[in-house]
């Protein structure tokens, strides 16, 4: 696969992971009264500001063939270091942070009176996140999964340490243009795979506004 | 939220503060330039040994950067400033303008393995760790598979340089690379498996170019016979 339908794969894929632990995360975040849930906020926001080097540093101690974790993995036939699972990974890591902040943006616009009216009425927690809470956040979280998807596209650093450059498998847009670079008469290329990144970047901030401002319309519509 | 940003701004100016607190140290009489060495990523540990020598004996003390010679090259032409570039194929000295150039040393160029793994079977490797198109230890290595008539493995893992190469195979990211035998003799992770010919690629070179006369000193040393023979200690070739 070339890199920009492969990176298109990576970032969907990353982002199908990463939609239901964002959204059980941003949830606990903004509901839960939990004395962890400070720490939880902390430990999800992390990928943001580290480095993204260090990022991939971590997962390649986690997921590397020669540790017990990657060789369990091997044994699975579902490899991560140094295979397409691992860009998938590194994308999904660096993407959680705005995935969840967008996701808990959108749960705090949700009105909690309308989920203790449900919960008045008898309804139970998990059935009420369902039927109220999920359905009036969902524009929020479409509006997350695009920003998540965005960034996922644009990893790098820690995609590089944790699966490498392989054409067809792990080189997406950034690692293509990192490897045409050196190479004499690279320019064209590398302006292609510039234009179709800015150009995929473009749409998913488009179209994460147009979600999230949608979203705040119909909550307000609502009230 | 209010008092957060306050308290961020505290914390910012405190640590501008600080950083500005600790006054420069003074200024020495004559503080002595380092010489600016970008090099082929195979040549870390030789030189990081010659430049330490180089300064017992008097000599300037240098500052590195090691890097593959093909992306050392496009930095240099794009403006980094370097003293000195030593290139492990001579052609990336063509686009630079260059005050004085040698050819310096050779070296081998190997296949290996992860040191406890079986010696592979080179016509079939699953996958390999290969020197991206242009880094001189890919270039070598694309033509050392060709002239056995080996196929490069769908699964190919490049390298920036050749020591993120030899990096993939001791962390397992592929079943063979190809480096210098340097390279693998640094490397306590990885084992020869095999050597290849020296007919089946273009010599290898590590050729030195002085870019600015601040390096002279540095290059000067480099042909010194004290700076040959810590070469041939750490398995590099002397040139005839």
């Amino acid at each position: 696969m070339s890199a920009v339908p492969l990176s298109l794969a990576v970032g969907f894929a990353a982002t199908l992971f990463s939609l239901v632990p964002a959204v059980g995360v941003a949830w606990f975040l903004e509901r839960s009264r939990s004395a962890v849930r400070g720490l939880v906020h902390t430990l999800v926001m992390m990928p943001l500001v580290l480095p993204p080097v260090v990022v991939g540093y971590l997962l390649l101690k986690i997921f590397s063939p020669r540790g017990a974790v990657g060789r369990a993995l091997v044994a699975l036939h579902c490899p991560v270091a140094f295979h397409w699972l691992g860009a998938v990974v590194a994308a999904a890591v660096v993407g959680f942070p705005l995935f969840v902040q967008a996701v808990a943006l959108a749960m705090k616009a949700v009105d909690p009176r309308l989920e203790q009216a449900s919960r008045t009425l008898g309804c139970p927690p998990v059935r009420t996140f369902f039927r109220i809470t999920l359905p009036l956040a969902w524009p929020g979280i479409l509006a997350g999964a695009a920003v998540s998807f965005a960034r996922g596209l644009g990893e790098f650093g820690a995609t590089i340490i944790l699966a490498g450059r392989i054409p067809g498998e792990t080189e997406t847009i950034p690692l293509a243009i990192y490897g045409e670079l050196d190479a004499p008469g690279g320019e064209g290329r590398i302006g292609g795979l510039v234009a179709a990144s800015v150009v995929l970047c473009f749409v998913c901030v488009v179209l994460a506004r147009t979600l999230d401002r949608r979203h705040q319309r119909r909550l307000e519509l609502d009230r | 939220m209010t008092r957060t940003i306050k308290n961020v701004l505290t914390l910012g100016a405190l640590l501008l503060a600080g950083g500005c607190g600790k006054a420069a140290p003074p200024v020495p009489a004559a503080p002595p330039k380092p010489v600016r060495v970008f090099a082929a990523a195979s040549l870390r540990e030789l030189l990081t040994d010659i430049a330490a020598e180089s300064v017992k004996r008097g000599g300037p003390t240098a500052q590195f950067q090691f890097e593959a010679s093909s992306t050392l090259s496009r930095q240099i032409h794009e403006g980094a400033p370097a003293d000195v570039f030593i290139t492990a194929a001579p052609e990336w000295l063509d686009p630079l303008k260059i005050l004085e150039r040698f050819d310096w040393l050779s070296n081998r160029l190997v296949l290996v393995v992860a040191k406890d793994a079986k010696d592979p079977d080179l016509m079939k490797l699953e996958s390999l760790a290969l020197g991206g198109d242009q880094v001189p230890a890919g270039i070598y290595g694309r033509a050392a598979l060709a002239f056995s008539k080996a196929p490069i493995p769908e699964r190919t893992i490049y390298g920036g340089n050749v020591r993120d190469v030899l990096s993939k195979v001791s962390q397992g990211g592929a079943q063979a690379g190809i480096v210098y035998a340097t390279d693998a003799a640094v490397d306590p992770g990885v084992r020869v498996a095999h050597t290849f010919p020296p007919e089946s690629h273009r010599k290898i070179l590590y050729s030195a170019g002085l870019l600015t006369k601040d390096g002279k000193a540095f290059t000067d040393a480099l042909k010194d016979p004290w700076a040959k023979e810590i070469a041939r200690k750490r398995g590099f070739a002397d040139l005839p």
